[in-house]
């Protein structure tokens, strides 16, 4: 239906691909300070859980699904969901664009803080005097974050230093330079250097973190195994608390980038016989890796090692971007030579991780603009990056407290995705029925989903999905809706997200004729040749 | 830290890394093509 034949080069190649857009800043800053806040070690139980009766039931059923859906001719989640499911869940398939296109407008954004903290150090470090008491340490670490980011006032980086714009320019340049190039010469060839960089420079950095020692002999408490402790010791209390089991499903819900619409355009471009079991276990896989193997051992060791206890449990508290941004330049501060070299590092991987998932998230748009307006693959570039330029020229511009960035992220990079993930696995296993969904997942598979999984992923994988959003809403729902009734700024943002998801209607009502005029397959009624 | 927190560290890090290096094996020791009798096999079921 369009001009071009995009198709993956490699399947490990896929593998990488789908595996860099999950992993990004959450497996190293989000999850261990959930896993501590959450019974250390006995948080892994729930985590494992929802790992294997979320994370994996959801995966698989993405990938088949695109990868039928691509063998109809559609790669974006509208025209997938279509085939599945009729013209109501197309219309929902709209979603699966929506959210990778609007995460995108504030995720280069906070990738290009992590470009603009390496590029600092190499260059001298960002002005934490380690002789200083460690409160006035903090505060100078955050003075250069809010800096930095922008967040005292609207405008400021357009009035400012410029360089946070400048970086953010270069971040959304190397994005769309790579995207256009196309899957195999571009995002996969990208991934295949990027991924493994990033394990090399996180396994550097966990070894300098894990022989670090006792490096205060006057504080012979704060050495790297009482670190370790600190994440690891369980506390069993806490799986009694329900909030303990909704957060480690929201950790592996949002860390293995399911129900975001890029596993679906993803798997569109594979062939009819590759095999989507095997991969689709291996990204999660490789996520988890980075997770549990990486992340969980290296921020927190690092805190606890210099700050103390109090002291990480005081950078816990400040939340992601505090962790990652203000409390680990105070701990780089601390290591003497070796401090602005894993300080480079550690940003260096975290741009890593940042940009191989930001760059998953254009592909689906882009795919949804050439097969539902029926123009070139240029005209679609030029189409997403001018939405993407007004989406992220608002988000820098209206920097203040990162409200803004903060409420596209709660309602579309959160609630939205919830909804993606439940329609998703509801058209899989009750409309396209579960055993005709998993022998098409098997075609080509060199492992099959074990058997006791069609139950899981008809019953149990909805059921759980549909507890953890409930229960999620509860808790989140009422103070969002307030704060959005409360602050312009935040209905600014869902504006922005209404006329974005308006368009994309549009987009697919055009799509919707068009493909019916070709006579392609666009409700799933026929079977595949 | 405690022993348990040794079980659970290391419980977790050998689970992760060793599903990390089994999937990788597996996808490295197949050829792009899937084995020929699956695909009969789905064809003809």
């Amino acid at each position: 239906m369009t001009e071009h034949k995009q198709e993956w080069g490699t399947r490990l190649g896929v593998i990488l691909a789908v595996a860099g857009s999950a992993v990004g800043l959450g497996n190293f800053l989000r999850f261990p300070g959930q896993a501590a806040q959450n019974g250390g070690g006995a948080f892994m139980i729930p985590y494992f859980c929802a790992l294997l009766f979320l994370g994996f039931p959801i995966g698989w059923a993405e990938w088949a699904m695109g990868r039928y859906g691509g063998q109809k001719g559609f790669h974006s989640a509208p025209g997938v969901m279509g085939v599945f499911g009729g013209r109501a869940f197309r219309y929902l398939g709209v979603i699966g664009v929506l959210i990778p296109l609007a995460v995108s407008f504030y995720y280069t954004y906070i990738e290009a803080w992590c470009l603009g903290y390496f590029w600092h150090y190499l260059t001298g470090g960002v002005g934490v005097d380690p002789s200083m008491p460690i409160a006035a340490q903090t505060a100078a670490a955050s003075k250069f974050y809010n800096d930095y980011t922008g967040t005292a006032n609207d405008g400021l980086l357009f009035g400012g230093s410029y360089e946070t714009f400048v970086f953010w320019l270069i971040t959304f340049a190397v994005n769309i330079y790579f995207v256009f190039r196309g899957l195999s010469r571009g995002i996969e060839k990208f991934c295949q250097w990027a991924m493994p960089a990033m394990a090399v420079c996180a396994t550097i950095v966990l070894i300098r973190v894990l022989t670090l020692g006792t490096p205060d002999p006057a504080l012979p408490e704060q050495n790297v195994a009482n670190g370790l402790g600190y994440m690891w010791n369980p506390n069993f209390a806490a799986l009694a608390n329900p909030q303990t089991w909704l957060a480690a499903a929201g950790q592996i819900f949002f860390s293995l980038s399911v129900g975001f619409g890029v596993i679906i355009n993803y798997a569109s471009y594979m062939k009819k016989k590759d095999d989507v079991v095997l991969s689709g276990l291996t990204a999660s896989a490789t996520n988890e890796l980075f997770e549990v193997g990486y992340g969980g051992m290296i921020t927190l060791t690092a805190s606890f090692v210099f700050l103390g206890l109090s002291g990480t449990i005081a950078a816990v508290a400040t939340g992601t971007f505090g962790l990652g941004f203000v409390t680990l330049p105070v701990v780089f501060a601390h290591m003497g030579a070796w401090g602005n070299v894993i300080g480079a590092l550690w940003f260096f991987m975290l741009f890593l991780a940042a940009i191989t998932s930001s760059l998953s998230m254009y592909q689906p748009s882009l795919a949804f603009f050439q097969e539902s307006l029926g123009i070139s693959r240029k005209a679609a570039t030029t189409l997403m990056v001018s939405i993407c330029l007004v989406g992220s020229f608002m988000v820098i511009w209206y920097s203040t407290g990162g409200i803004f960035w903060s409420t596209i992220d709660n309602w579309v990079g959160t609630f939205l995705i919830f909804i993606l993930a439940a329609v998703q696995i509801i058209a899989f296993s009750w409309v396209f029925g579960i055993e005709r969904g998993v022998r098409e997942a098997h075609q080509g598979a060199h492992i099959h989903i074990p058997r006791f999984y069609r139950f899981v992923m008809k019953y149990v994988t909805p059921l759980y999905l549909i507890v953890v959003f409930l229960a999620f809403c509860r808790s989140n729902l009422g103070d969002w809706v307030r704060a959005v009734a409360e602050d312009w700024r935040q209905q600014l943002a869902l504006g922005l997200v209404v006329a974005v998801t308006v368009f994309l209607v549009v987009c697919t009502r055009i799509g919707e004729k068009r493909w019916a005029a070709a006579g392609l397959d666009l409700d799933g009624k026929r079977g595949l040749d | 830290m405690t022993p348990l927190g040794w079980v659970f560290m290391l419980g977790s890090a050998i689970f992760v890394w060793g599903l990390t290096v089994w999937c990788f094996w597996r996808v490295l020791s197949f050829p792009d093509e899937p084995p020929a009798e699956q695909v009969k096999e789905f064809h003809s079921a």
